[in-house]
């Protein structure tokens, strides 16, 4: 190891710590304080939206397995009784059935689609993105603000072919690659900054653990626990890629997280069947910016952790 | 208080200056340092557990802090943008260590936010390229090159301060869990 520059760091971050030694604590505390509580409290609104929706969804569950999702009445329609399985395999389809969307998106019952909610426009991860206007991540989205609460089916994909990998050490993380096929007979236009994967277990498979509350956490703050990060790199260097009918469309998500702190640690650890899909944020009609929607992408795969062996990267 | 804040609250105050040194490391400059910190507590405790352990909050605001690095959002505001030719343009002070560590710190400061994350991360924070690529969700391969380009630009203002090309290639054993597709359908 090269020591000189190692010692030009680590004099670096003596003398800063000193110097930040001698301020008062509270001058970060507070501020920081301050601002983790106004978004906790903005979450909790947020958490009870939530909760209305998914039991809105129960409610709905027997429409929602259908093929083709009947479209939603108004509020004050009388809901059916029928109540539909409440574990973590239904719960994509549940959640089929919510309100309405906030900035000026357009819903259509008859097409696929799952809002990723935010306090604001400029909230919205694809749009923090852009503000980076870094080139070097343009394809990056972080889904850590992002807070999915309905969907349908979306237009029709498939030929899902997938990759993945769970490394667990230093850190957890999972990695996915894919590709899909638009079976439709139209283009499909695909931000390509909005897409992730979503990961489901079994029901009871993980008990009441980390990951059996995230899988089925749908309407929480985060698809993800804490702790963790979502980032979707995609092949295409655009905003948004049209993915002509019969054309198929790939690319890789990583999903990191502290060791022994989440989902994916926890996964890796009990072996467990891994329901995984892939789901991307969609403009209908084009132009980029118009209503979207996030769709799924093909077809959901099972993945089972088969082995564990010791690798070394060269 | 709770739980959450009296963690908050104790990470400042116990591990504030090795943090916050952290944040110089990363940024060479005290008010983008307090501002990077600051993102990276609110981004460890928005969505805390209220038993999150005192090491894994560190750890999380260290990680936070590279992660807003890399991915742009302090630069946007308090860094200056990608621009090999500063650091090029620096010349060694050889008759000061002192100095010559100083403008070492610059130098590493002036590469883009990649290579900088990728080279502190590899020198100050001794972490192999495979574990530093984990740790950013990036590919091994894409680390190993910020590291190499990095170097190169150190080296070329600090020659003979002894980057050594060995340091990028050291690599550790790591556990991997294969998974396998058995199955397909909704």
């Amino acid at each position: 190891m090269t020591t000189e520059l190692q010692e030009a760091l680590e004099r670096a971050s003596r003398e800063a710590g000193q110097a930040f030694a001698a301020r008062d604590a509270a001058e970060v505390i507070e501020p920081a304080a301050r601002r983790v509580r106004r978004h906790r409290a903005r979450l909790t609104g947020f958490a009870t939206l939530g909760s209305v929706a998914v039991m809105t969804g129960m409610l709905w569950g027997a429409e929602a397995l259908s093929p083709l999702p009947a479209p939603l009445e108004p509020a004050s329609t009388p809901l059916p009784t029928v109540v539909a399985e409440d574990n973590s395999w239904a719960t994509l389809e549940l959640a089929a059935q919510t309100g309405p969307r906030r900035h000026g998106e357009v819903r259509k019952n008859s097409v696929a689609g799952m809002i990723c909610n935010h306090e604001s426009p400029t909230d919205d991860p694809r749009v923090s993105v852009a503000r980076v206007n870094d080139p070097t991540v343009s394809h990056a989205t972080a889904f850590e603000d992002c807070a999915p609460v309905w969907f349908k089916r979306g237009p029709s994909t498939g030929d899902m072919r997938s990759n993945i990998s769970i490394t667990q050490s230093p850190e957890a993380r999972l990695s996915l690659e894919f590709s899909v096929v638009n079976t439709s007979d139209q283009p499909i236009e695909i931000d390509t900054e909005s897409v992730f994967m979503w990961v489901e277990t079994a029901p009871a498979e993980m008990g009441d653990g980390p990951l059996a509350t995230y899988s089925r956490t749908l309407v929480g703050p985060s698809m993800w626990l804490d702790q963790s990060t979502v980032h979707a790199l995609l092949d295409s260097g655009d905003d948004s890629t049209v993915v002509e009918p019969g054309e198929r469309f790939s690319g890789l998500i990583v999903a990191n997280e502290l060791a022994g702190e989440g989902p994916l640690s926890d996964a890796a650890s009990y072996r467990t069947p891994l329901k995984i899909s892939v789901w991307a944020r969609i403009h209908e009609g084009s132009p980029s910016g118009d209503a979207s929607y996030l769709v799924q992408l093909g077809e959901t795969l099972t993945h089972y952790i088969t082995e564990q062996v010791t690798l070394s990267d060269r | 208080m709770g739980s959450w804040a009296e963690t908050l609250d104790t990470l400042v105050r116990e591990r504030g200056s090795a943090l916050y040194g952290y944040a110089y490391v990363l940024t060479g400059d005290h008010y983008a340092a307090d501002d990077l910190l600051q993102d990276a507590l609110y981004r460890a405790f928005r969505h805390a557990r209220s038993n999150m352990p005192l090491d894994a909050a560190h750890a999380y605001v260290r990680r936070a802090m590279r992660t807003a690095l890399v991915d742009g959002h302090r630069r946007s505001r308090t860094r200056p943008q990608r621009d090999h030719r500063s650091a090029d343009a620096r010349e060694p002070d050889a008759t000061a260590a002192s100095a010559t560590r100083n403008a070492l710190h610059e130098a590493v400061l002036s590469l883009p936010p990649r290579e900088r994350t990728c080279v502190i991360m590899r020198y100050f924070d001794g972490l192999n390229a495979t574990q530093i690529a984990n740790e950013l969700g990036l590919q091994p391969g894409t680390v190993r090159r910020y590291l190499a380009d990095g170097v190169a630009t150190l080296s070329r203002t600090h020659g003979d301060f002894g980057l050594s090309p060995e340091d990028l290639t050291v690599e550790e054993q790591e556990t991997f869990v294969i998974v396998d597709v058995k199955e397909a359908g909704r």
